[in-house]
């Protein structure tokens, strides 16, 4: 098995035991990333020295220290919109092409501590506004199931990375859902942790009361472990929670490397569960997510999903969570108002891009973000501006802000009586490149399912969980559902999405998949098994 | 002829002296090489996150406290978006609607020496920007502006006055009272040479008499009170002229040439500012809660006026005399300190603004560095009572204490300047001197007082000034005109 | 806001505040997708929010310090390397004045000339 096919947790097992080295490791995905890069386009910066650099830094704390690393070895695609000290960060802009941070951001220096291998960085919308990588600044990244296709977004190029093996696991961020709508296309797990559960010190603000730094893996177990390393409090962000951090990937026992790191029991509190922790579990199924237009087999595919968890012991129960409908438009309100002021940094005087000749400061500025920002980031700010200006903060922010504490209350009254919230993740499964591009409404109804979770605070993880075929051909792509739940309770969202992973079994999601590749014809695998549900 | 009586609002603002920036970490010392003192923070860098330094925060209530605000119990930083290549984020955090501390007031004396409460808006906490300097003899020649971001996210207060002041004398005193205060309670240097005290000022005119206030200009950045006076002093004249040939003050904004002693306006058009204020939210809001509250409450000084009043009261000063005390907390310490070894406050008091105040003008300094101690300026006033040296030769000990801080007895030990009160040997000294000078002694018989001076200056020549004058006055008199 | 829930945008007002300088072209077609977003999240004013207590942090949280204890800062070296223009130890921009206008923003800026 080459490594670009193993889990994290095989990775870093095989590391800490000395079976391979970093290098060997980080060497094979700097292969695979020449492989698949001209088809799929993830990264926008490969770190390639730096990587063979950090590969033999962590051989050599191996050896020295004799320690046990939790991600040894594991090569993380980040997102370029989190700062990496000496590399490039440019936020899918224009604006900040070629700037260098002096800095790690926390989530970075955890995952350096980890044992883990920064491979490279990610392409994304620009400045994360967006669902499907179109609003780059410099390139759109490519579905493997489909490069016809987007991979979603605004994290599409961790999504592509991660598939594709060209990455062991990433990161993303999440504002509206940004890490879950691009794991839904691209069949992989994405978690979008708990406001504050992760440091946002050194993540490039696009909205920052619903900012929140995600994971994704090929399955739940790497998922876990890569989010219990970024986890946890951190004194440089004042919005970070002060709560011990489980070692999530530790809870999923019964899998055949649950806790397959090597590495010993960490600081976290364990509540051990397995498959077993199933029953009893209230499921709330709350009725509007899929009165938004769900494509039928979405829906399907969800109450898939509640019928395993109802066979294993599951109380199953359709809810109302009436302001719902309202998540949207008060999403488009914030984030952008937020957005407004937060870009606003991106002026030409510090670093970044400056045009060229301005005879004053005002016409550096107006020129600079003209020529910088593409327009759907010029269009946010725009809306966000307007949202707080002098006669419109009430009608607006102000407003989205108490319709914002209803959807909240929505969820607080939800989890009295549910453990965990299912949903479908997206109403439909990736979209083709173009397609919704002219329609904007359109693509802002993308997080439809997901920016609920953002404005609540809350942990929401989504997984696949069908492929469903496309265009009548030989062609499948993922479909996903999402369960949420109560801040601070990603462990649930693992165990329960593990139990779920199990006894679904769908073929081929936990090694990398391209389309090209014959060894991974989803086709066969999918036909060959029958439609047996 | 209207008469117009200006409404003047004011602002000031003031550096804290915490050592780290309000929001980070770097330090807060003045007079670093440029961008020395920076972190990706204070550049405003992409990831960037603002945490509260505490003791900025402390010093904001305490200044609250001092100004007899209301400490609020919810406290919200916002943003204040505006560009300006000093400021680093595209926006400052500030406080609007849910500061630090409302109400209060700073209490000053008036010409007319009656007391007058102006009353204080609020006092909020927020970030510095920071420096630009023009590349040209003013901002208006510039051909580029060169920015240092050392000065970028040190700890101010804003504390913004009702527009309540009437006169120029009265902004100057509120001015002067409020730097009085934040001194006494240490939240500030207040060095306006160094930009850590500024002052933004509001000016309207309105009928005497009437409760309508004008259209008013707004004068940023002033970094002395004698720039504000001079602002003031121009805008009411240039305000004036500009109503009584029938015209009308603009709403603007408007920029003081120093240099020209005029201030201009600095919008031609009117681009009306939209700051777009919204609740900050990289930040937690802030609930101190009233224990802290008091802690730090139990921590304040005895403040200027009620020091002035105890003064008054306590002690019988004159009014001049425990204001100017009062108004400068090291010479109010050193009073206060110098009663518990010597009794006569008015005593203590003259020689503190004349002799002492001269000394410490001369050298440059302060009480707070002088070398002898309150003890030792107490003894000092003690031997001169005791009538141990005459009042001239205390100025002379005192200007050796100053500059040794020897003890007075010791100067006087070891320099000789005990006064003579020996009779005797006064005697001796003065029977020979009037035989000597027949001539004055007659005209001092006859009637000219003036004779005795000439022969009290001899005496005092001939003892080096130590020969108790009252005592040698006495026994010239006896041997004068008991010599018939 | 209009009778029939859309919002008149002035849109040359808001790439100013925004400092955009969007092109004739551009502003028409944002003017035209601004006020359909407008209009989509106008939905908000259906709810009845009286008494709401606006919830500004995702969760709650309150009293967020840290000590008034320096730390390292960067060298000047790593504080300009993306300096998009510098003179000596400065970040440089163009001057602050428009042509035959008068400064243009000053609030909290320093507008001290070096002397």
């Amino acid at each position: 098995m080459r490594p670009n096919e193993m889990s994290a947790r095989q990775i870093a097992r095989v590391v800490n035991r000395g079976e391979m080295s970093p290098t060997e490791i980080v060497g094979d995905f700097l292969k695979k990333i020449a492989e698949t890069e001209p088809e799929y386009h993830a990264y926008i910066t490969v770190t390639q020295e730096d990587a063979l650099r950090q590969a033999a830094e962590v051989a050599d704390r191996l050896v020295k220290g004799g320690e046990k690393l939790p991600l040894a070895g594991v090569p993380v695609a980040v997102k370029d919109n989190i700062c990496t000290k000496g590399v490039q960060t440019t936020c899918g802009s224009k604006i900040l092409a070629g700037f260098v941070p002096p800095y790690d951001a926390t989530v970075v220096a955890k995952l350096r501590e980890a044992g883990a291998i920064i491979i490279g960085k990610t392409n994304m919308d620009e400045f994360a506004m967006g669902s499907s990588t179109e609003n780059s600044g410099y390139f759109t990244s490519r579905n493997p199931y489909d490069p016809a296709r987007v991979p979603g977004g605004s994290s599409g190029g961790s999504a592509v990375a991660v598939r594709c093996g060209s990455a062991a696991v990433g990161l993303g961020t999440e504002t509206g859902g940004s890490v879950r709508q691009p794991a839904a296309f691209c069949g992989l797990v994405g978690l979008k942790p708990t406001y504050g559960r992760v440091s946002r010190y050194g993540v490039a603000a696009f909205a920052s009361s619903l900012d929140q730094v995600g994971t994704f893996g090929r399955d739940i177990a790497d998922c876990a472990l890569l989010s219990s390393v970024i986890s946890g409090y951190d004194a440089n962000d004042s919005t970070a929670l002060d709560a011990p951090v489980p070692l999530y990937h530790e809870l999923l026992s019964g899998t055949e490397n649950g806790a397959g790191t090597g590495v010993g029991a960490g600081t976290g509190t364990v509540v051990g569960a397995g498959v077993d922790g199933i029953r009893g579990l209230r499921v709330g199924v709350p009725k509007e997510y899929f009165q938004t237009g769900v494509e039928p087999e979405v829906a399907a595919a969800v109450r898939h999903c509640l019928d395993i968890l109802s066979a294993m012991g599951a109380i199953v129960e359709e809810t109302t969570m009436p302001h719902t409908e309202y998540a949207l438009p008060v999403y488009y309100v914030i984030a952008p108002a937020e957005a407004s002021s937060n870009l606003a940094r991106y002026d030409g005087v510090r670093y970044g891009w400056r045009s060229g000749n301005s005879p004053n400061v005002m016409e550096m500025y107006c020129n600079t973000r003209d020529e910088g920002f593409g327009p759907e980031v010029k269009r946010r700010i725009m809306i966000g501006t307007y949202a707080l200006s002098s006669g419109y903060y009430e009608a607006y922010y102000l407003r989205a802000m108490k319709v914002r504490r209803l959807i909240r209350d929505d969820f607080d009254a939800a989890f009295k009586r549910y453990d965990v919230l299912v949903t479908p993740t997206t109403t439909a499964p990736a979209f083709k490149i173009g397609e919704l591009s002219e329609d904007l409404l359109a693509m802002y109804r993308s997080d439809i399912c997901t920016a609920t979770a953002n404005l609540a605070g809350i942990p929401a993880l989504s997984m696949p969980c069908k492929f469903v075929k496309v265009g009548g051909g030989r062609q499948y792509l993922p479909v996903s559902v999402q369960l949420m739940a109560n801040v601070l309770r990603e462990d649930l969202l693992f165990r329960v999405g593990y139990a779920l992973q199990e006894e679904l079994a769908l073929p081929g999601l936990k090694q990398p998949y391209t389309h090209l590749q014959p060894q991974g014809d989803l086709y066969t695998q999918l036909e060959g098994r029958g439609d047996r549900r | 002829m209207t008469t117009w009586e200006p409404v003047i609002g004011l602002e000031v603002h003031a550096e804290l002296a915490t050592r780290t920036k309000l929001f980070c970490a770097c330090p807060t010392e003045f007079g670093a090489e440029p961008n020395t003192l920076v972190c990706p923070r204070c550049l405003g860098m992409p990831g960037t996150l603002p945490v509260l330094n505490k003791q900025a925060l402390e010093f904001a209530i305490r200044a609250g406290l001092a100004f007899d605000c209301q400490i609020a119990e919810h406290i919200v930083f916002e943003r204040k978006n505006y560009f300006y290549p000093d400021l680093s984020k595209g926006y400052q955090i500030s406080q609007l609607s849910q500061a630090v501390a409302t109400g209060g007031q700073v209490n000053i004396v008036t010409d007319d020496g009656n007391e007058k409460q102006i009353h204080i808006t609020q006092i909020q906490l927020e970030e510095e920007a920071g420096k630009s300097i023009h590349g040209g003899a003013t901002i208006r020649e510039a051909t580029f502006t060169l920015e240092d971001f050392n000065r970028c996210g040190i700890p101010l207060i804003e504390i913004i006055s009702e527009p309540e002041m009437h006169s120029v004398e009265e902004a100057k005193a509120y001015l002067e009272k409020l730097k009085t205060v934040l001194l006494y309670i240490g939240v500030s240097d207040c060095k306006m040479e160094e930009g850590s005290l500024r002052c933004d000022v509001n000016i309207s005119l309105r009928e005497a008499g009437s409760d309508r206030l004008g259209r008013r200009a707004e004068i940023k950045n002033l970094n002395s009170f004698r720039a504000v006076v001079n602002v003031l002093e121009y805008e009411i004249q240039r305000q004036t002229e500009l109503l009584n040939s029938g015209g009308t003050v603009a709403r603007e904004t408007r920029t003081w040439d120093e240099g020209r002693g005029e201030s201009f306006s600095m919008r031609s058009k009117e681009e009306a500012h939209d700051y777009r204020f919204f609740p900050e939210p990289d930040l937690a809001p802030v609930e101190p809660g009233q224990a802290w509250i008091a802690e730090i409450k139990a921590t304040l000084p005895e403040l200027p006026d009620i020091k002035r009043r105890r003064y008054v009261e306590e002690y019988g000063l004159p009014l001049y005399d425990a204001e100017l005390i009062s108004g400068n907390r090291e010479m109010a310490d050193f009073f206060d300190k110098t009663l518990q070894y010597y009794k006569d406050p008015k005593a203590i008091s003259n020689w503190l603004m004349g002799e002492v105040s001269r000394l410490n003008n001369q050298a440059e300094t302060g009480f707070d560095k002088l070398r002898f101690s309150p003890q030792q300026l107490g003894e000092l006033l003690a031997m001169i009572d005791n009538g141990q040296i005459s009042t001239k030769i205390a100025k002379t000990v005192l200007e050796e204490m100053f500059a040794s801080g020897t003890a007075p007895a010791s100067i006087v030990e070891a320099r000789g300047l005990m006064q003579i009160s020996d009779q005797g040997a006064l005697e001796t000294m003065i029977n020979s001197l009037v035989d000597a000078n027949p001539g004055p002694a007659e005209d001092y018989r006859n009637g000219r007082d003036k004779a005795l001076g000439f022969f009290v200056g001899q005496i005092m020549k001939e003892t080096k000034g130590r020969a108790n004058p009252v005592l040698v006055t006495d026994l010239l008199k006896e041997a004068i005109l008991g010599k018939k | 806001m209009g009778a029939d829930g859309r919002s008149q945008v002035d849109i040359g007002h808001l790439a100013t505040l925004a400092r955009l300088n969007l092109k004739p072209e551009e502003c028409a077609k944002f003017q035209e997708q601004i006020e359909d977003i407008l209009a989509y999240v106008d939905k908000l004013s259906q709810l009845n929010v009286d008494g709401v207590e606006p919830m500004t942090t995702a969760l709650p949280m309150i009293n967020v310090f840290r000590d008034d204890t320096p730390h390292e800062t960067l060298s000047r070296d790593e504080a300009m390397r993306n300096a998009p223009d510098k003179e000596g130890a400065f970040f440089k921009v163009p001057r602050i004045i428009q042509d035959g206008e008068a400064p243009d923003d000053g609030e909290g800026g320093d507008s001290n000339a070096s002397k």
